[in-house]
């Protein structure tokens, strides 16, 4: 994506009336434009002030404890690797400008043009670059995550007493299926799963059904291959529960099951 | 540590430290404004509390992410708040699978005669100027910004409902946001 169409979808970036694939494009660009990355600060600053329309309202006395709560118990997101500055193409015309004084007009213009598109080349290199870099970082990490993974499993499954349960797509309707391994004393355990397809900004979360309600259990981590992984520590013993399920939610978990469950077992009462 | 006297970027700096009461301050400061609005686009006190809450768990979980040249605190979660809202809106019509009673009704209801008695004055002020700001653009950038922000349509959902071609659309968009930017420029953070 270019400036020019970058900037023909911003208004409605901003409005919030853009269609998921552009609205990751025009991130995407933003994030790395110093020409479009104020234009965009400057319409969310003008849409966000068309929130004041509304009367600002106590929400429910409960709901900040909750949050806070909440937050107590989950691990805050790792920030996202700095971007290049605006200086990159901010800098390079103030260090180009000098020498062109002494050009003719035409012979200046016609620098200037080739600077701009070599500065733009340069620009879009460095992101291609970074891009692969923060690739090859994540690839590395996954596979040692994949690697700790395993053997901790194995040694799970090695641990005297370990009581395992099948997970079960709702009606057999998908070919997800997934494997509960819990310890002796029902406290903890790990969940494996398969045939979990992966989607975009989103998880699988595993939930822990009593009496009714479904409680936070943690949001597995799943791979392009389907397979998913998560240890848990059972904020009671897992006999307490009626049951587990999984459903799919957005990435870093929901407070509740906002979709179907994609799998799911009962838990035998001891 | 006085969390009161804090400035909200420096409160959102002790929250990526993870700084849970200045989480909580964060939270007493702006959630009656992510309520509100919540509440005034839904039309729901559960969803509203669900987005609210939602919200104000994203300023813990993404704080780190939190880049303030981007547009500021506030610009973050009023713009989170919203998305939020909106995508509460979708499912809700998707549900209903009636865009059309919706199109009925092609205008907010931006009457703040029926505003909670705790509005403050300078509350109700601000949202007078922003309800004049709004008629003061001409009738069909109004309809656009009003069918994108407060009603959540896509800018071709809202070609299609307009019979309009989408470049009609996208330019109605940028030149009512820019007059807006003007006519709200003493709401918005400073850059």
């Amino acid at each position: 994506m270019n400036c020019r169409q970058a900037q023909d979808l911003l208004p409605a970036y901003a409005l919030g009336a853009l269609e998921p694939p552009n609205v990751e494009a025009v991130e995407a660009h933003v994030a790395l434009c110093p020409q479009c990355a104020p234009v965009a600060a400057g319409y969310l600053r003008a849409t966000a002030a068309l929130a004041l329309v509304a009367p600002p309202t106590e929400p429910p006395p409960d709901l900040r404890s909750r949050v806070l709560q909440w937050a107590a118990q989950t691990p805050q997101a790792s920030p996202i690797a700095a971007m290049p500055e605006a200086g990159g193409s901010t800098v390079a015309p103030r260090t180009l400008l000098t020498p062109w004084r002494s050009l003719p007009l035409w012979a200046a213009s016609v620098a200037a043009a080739v600077s701009l598109a070599v500065a733009g080349a340069l620009l879009l290199a460095v992101s291609d670059l970074r891009k692969e870099i923060q690739q090859l970082r994540e690839d590395n990490q996954g596979m040692t995550e994949t690697l700790r993974q395993q053997r901790d499993l194995v040694y799970t499954i090695a641990i005297p007493g370990m009581e395992t349960t099948v997970l079960r797509s709702a009606g057999g309707a998908s070919k997800a299926r997934g494997m509960m391994m819990v310890s002796k004393d029902h406290t903890w355990g790990v969940v494996v799963s398969q045939g979990l397809e992966l989607k975009k900004s989103m998880g699988y979360q595993l939930w822990l059904t009593r009496d009714g309600q479904r409680v936070n259990g943690g949001v597995l981590s799943v791979d392009e291959t389907g397979y998913g992984y998560l240890w848990v520590k059972y904020p009671e013993p897992l006999y307490l529960y009626s049951g587990v399920s999984v459903t799919l939610e957005p990435a870093g978990g929901s407070v509740w099951p906002t979709t179907d469950p994609v799998l799911s077992a009962p838990v035998q009462a001891q | 540590m006085s969390y009161g006297a804090l400035s909200e970027e420096q409160l959102i700096a002790l929250v990526q430290q993870g700084d849970r009461d200045a989480l909580g301050e964060l939270y007493d400061r702006r959630s009656k404004a992510v309520f509100g609005f919540a509440l005034h686009l839904l039309r729901d006190m559960a969803k509203a509390e669900e987005v609210t809450q939602e919200v104000f768990l994203n300023v813990w979980l993404k704080a780190r992410t939190f880049d303030p040249s981007r547009g500021g605190f506030n610009t973050w979660v009023m713009t989170m708040a919203h998305h939020k809202a909106i995508d509460q809106m979708r499912r809700i019509q998707r549900q209903r699978t009636a865009l059309e009673e919706a199109a009925q009704d092609s205008l907010v209801h931006l009457d703040t005669s029926s505003d909670s008695p705790l509005m403050g004055a300078q509350k109700a002020q601000e949202a007078e100027t922003v309800r004049k700001a709004l008629e003061t653009l001409p009738a069909e950038q109004r309809t656009v910004i009003t069918l994108a922000y407060y009603q959540g349509l896509s800018q071709s959902e809202i070609a299609t409902r307009l019979k309009q071609p989408l470049g009609t659309v996208k330019t109605r968009m940028r030149l009512a946001i820019q007059k807006l930017r003007v006519a709200l420029a003493p709401f918005q953070e400073p850059t």
